[in-house]
C-alpha cells in the first residue's frame, strides 16, 4: 500500500484502486486519487491546484495518524503513557512529553522540584535549536541551497550528541516524567554541554550572514509565502509562523511553565510574514535558546530532580500546553479517576498552522510553493505528500515543484554571478 | 484579565446557562454549560478580543452522552477557560462556532469525525478555507 501511494498521484490511484473524483475547481477535468482513509491513516496530503504558473488553491486533506496515537493512549495506564506520547514526533519528542507531563500534573496536582524544572527547560531549548536547524536544512533543500542544508544539519548533530550523553538516546531522550525528569545531568557533563553550546556560535554566525547578506537567499525568501497578521490571527496560527507575521504570542511568555519564569529572554517576532521573516524569527529564537540553556546550567542548584512519589491523576480534565519548536502544542487528558485516560487529545502546532497556509498560499508562484510549504514547517510526513493538480492536464507530480524551485535559485545565482545582482 | 475576572464575567452574563462550575484556579477555569449556550458564550469570549480558541475536545461518556470541551486561551493572562457541553445520547448535531471563529471549523472536524457529529451551520474544511477570509475571529 505504501509503495502504491508513493508512486505518484496518478499511479497511486491506478495501483490502489482509490476513488477518483473531480477537482473542485478547474472545470472538473482534473482528477486526484483519494486518500485511503480511514484504512490507512497516515499523514497529511497537500493538494495544490494550479492556476497558470501560480497556486490556485491549496487544500490540506488531513490523515488520522494523531488519532491512532490518541486511541492507543486511552488504553494505557498512567505510567505507560509517556513512552508512547514522546514518540508522536521524532523531532519534537521532548515537547510532546513536556505537554503530556503538564496535562498529567494538572490532573494530579504535582509540582516538579526546582532542579527538575531547570533540566526540563534545558531539554526543551536544546530541542528547539535542533528543530530550527533542521528547518533551515529543509528550507535549504527546498530552495536549492545545499551548503546551507548540509551545514545546518551538521551543527544540529551537536544537539543530538548532548541528548545522547545525557540520556543515551539522540532522538528519543525520554527525560521528562511526571514530577520531574528521569535523569540528572552529571556535574562533569555541565562544562561539556556548555562547550557544545559554544560550538553553535559559528552556526549562528553563518546563518546571520546568509540572512543578511546573501542576495540569492533573500530573493528566494523575501515576499515568498507571506502570511498576513490577519490570516495568522483569524486562522489561529501559532509558533514562528505566527510570530513572523507580527503575532507576539509564545506559551513560554503567555503561560510560563517549567523554569521559564526564572530565566531572562526576549520574544522574537517580525511583521512581514514571509519566509525571510520566518527565518529571521528562528535565527533569533536559536540565539535566545542558547542563552536560556546557559542560564539553566548556571542557575540550577543541587537537589532532587523528581518528586519522590507523584500522585496518580485524579478525575477531571487536564490540559498541558508548551511552546514546541513549531508552535503551541496542546495535550488534553480526560480522566474519570480510573487507571487509564477516558480521552487523550493532541493538538499539534502543524494542525493549527495549516488553515492559515491554505488561506495564504493561493497566488504564490509555483516555483516558490515548495519553499513556502517547507517554511511553514509542517511535519515531514506532510511535506512528502504533495500533489500538484493541473486542471489543464488532469494530473501532475509533486517533484515538479521542487524542480521549479531549484531552477529559480539557479537562475538567480547565474544572474548574481553575472554581476547584475540577484533580480527581485 | 485575571482568572477571577474571567469567571465573574462569565457568571454575570450567563449565570442561567452555567450548569456547573467544576473548578477553577489561577490558571484554569472549567465550567459546564447548557448545550445551547455554547454559541453565545463563545461569541462573548471571542468578541472580547482577548481570547482565542485553542482546541475542541470530544469525549464519549459512559452514559451515552458526548462531552464537548471548548478551550479558550486568554491573551496576556496565563488562563485557559474550558467550557463543557453535553450532548444527549443519540444527538447527531451540534452548534458550529465557525461563523464566529474561523479556526473552529478545523477543530470541530476532529470531533465530528470521531463522534459522528454534524456541526451546523458549519463549513467543510475539506473544501479548503476561503481565501482572504481570515481575521475577525478569535
Amino acid at each position: 500500500v505504501s509503495g502504491a501511494r508513493g508512486s505518484g498521484p496518478a499511479g497511486g490511484a491506478a495501483a490502489t484502486g482509490g476513488r477518483l473524483r473531480a477537482a473542485r475547481s478547474g472545470g472538473g477535468a482534473a482528477v486526484l486519487p483519494d486518500s485511503l482513509r480511514p484504512y490507512y491513516p497516515a499523514g497529511d496530503l497537500f493538494r495544490i491546484e494550479t492556476d497558470g504558473d501560480r497556486v490556485g488553491r491549496l487544500v490540506v486533506e488531513r490523515g488520522g495518524a494523531t488519532r491512532a496515537v490518541e486511541r492507543m493512549a486511552e488504553g494505557l495506564s498512567w505510567d505507560r503513557l509517556l513512552p508512547l506520547l514522546e514518540r508522536v514526533c521524532g523531532v519534537c519528542s521532548v515537547s510532546h512529553s513536556a505537554a503530556a507531563v503538564r496535562a498529567l500534573e494538572d490532573l494530579a496536582g504535582v509540582q516538579a522540584p526546582e532542579r527538575g524544572q531547570f533540566l526540563r527547560t534545558l531539554a526543551c531549548e536544546l530541542e528547539r535549536i535542533q528543530s530550527h536547524l533542521l528547518w533551515f536544512g529543509l528550507l535549504g533543500r527546498a530552495a536549492g541551497f545545499e551548503s546551507l542544508w548540509m551545514a545546518a544539519w551538521t551543527y544540529r548533530d551537536l544537539l543530538c550528541s548532548v541528548f545522547e550523553r545525557w540520556s543515551g538516546s539522540r532522538v528519543l531522550p525520554a527525560l521528562l516524567r511526571v514530577g520531574g525528569v528521569s535523569r540528572d545531568l552529571q556535574p562533569e557533563d555541565v562544562p561539556w554541554v556548555r562547550e557544545r553550546l559554544e560550538r553553535l556560535k559559528p552556526a549562528l554566525g553563518l546563518l546571520e550572514g546568509v540572512l543578511a547578506e546573501d542576495p540569492v537567499f533573500r530573493s528566494r525568501t523575501a515576499g515568498a509565502g507571506a502570511v498576513t497578521e490577519r490570516d495568522a490571527r483569524g486562522w489561529g496560527a501559532v509558533g514562528p509562523l505566527a510570530r513572523a507575521s507580527g503575532v507576539a504570542a509564545d506559551v513560554r511568555k503567555d503561560d510560563p511553565y517549567f523554569a521559564y519564569p526564572w530565566v531572562d529572554w526576549n520574544l522574537s517576532f517580525r511583521e512581514a510574514g514571509d519566509v525571510l521573516a520566518g527565518a529571521e524569527v528562528r535565527w533569533l529564537e536559536m540565539r535566545e535558546s542558547v542563552g536560556i540553556a546557559v542560564q539553566c546550567l548556571e542557575r540550577m542548584r543541587p537537589g532532587p530532580v523528581r518528586t519522590a512519589d507523584p500522585a496518580a491523576p485524579a478525575a477531571g480534565l487536564g490540559l498541558g500546553r508548551v511552546e514546541a519548536p513549531r508552535g503551541e502544542l496542546v495535550h488534553v487528558c480526560v480522566s474519570d479517576g480510573a487507571e487509564t485516560p477516558v480521552r487523550y487529545q493532541i493538538r499539534g502546532p502543524s494542525a493549527a498552522n495549516l488553515p492559515a497556509l491554505e488561506a495564504s498560499l493561493p497566488g504564490t508562484p509555483l516555483e516558490d510553493a515548495v519553499v513556502a510549504l517547507a517554511a511553514a514547517d509542517p511535519c515531514l510526513g506532510c511535506v512528502e505528500r504533495i500533489a500538484v493538480l493541473d486542471p489543464a492536464s488532469g494530473g501532475g507530480d509533486g517533484r515538479r515543484l521542487l524542480g521549479m524551485s531549484l531552477a529559480r535559485t539557479a537562475r538567480l545565482r547565474a544572474a548574481a554571478a553575472g554581476g547584475g545582482g540577484a533580480p527581485a | 484579565v485575571t482568572w477571577k475576572e474571567i469567571e465573574k464575567g462569565l457568571l454575570d452574563r450567563f449565570a442561567a446557562d452555567v450548569v456547573a462550575r467544576q473548578w477553577s484556579n489561577e490558571r484554569r477555569v472549567v465550567c459546564r454549560l447548557r448545550a445551547g449556550a455554547i454559541g453565545p458564550v463563545a461569541g462573548w469570549v471571542a468578541g472580547t478580543g482577548q481570547a482565542r480558541l485553542l482546541a475542541v475536545t470530544g469525549s464519549a461518556r459512559a452514559s451515552g452522552e458526548t462531552s464537548l470541551w471548548y478551550h479558550f486561551d486568554f491573551f496576556q493572562a496565563p488562563v485557559v477557560l474550558s467550557l463543557e457541553i453535553r450532548l444527549a445520547a443519540g444527538t447527531r448535531t451540534a452548534v458550529s462556532l465557525s461563523g464566529r471563529i474561523p479556526a473552529a471549523a478545523w477543530m470541530e472536524r476532529e470531533a465530528a469525525e470521531r463522534h459522528g457529529l454534524r456541526f451546523e451551520p458549519g463549513t467543510d474544511p475539506g473544501e479548503g478555507v476561503p481565501v482572504g477570509s481570515g481575521g475577525g475571529g478569535a
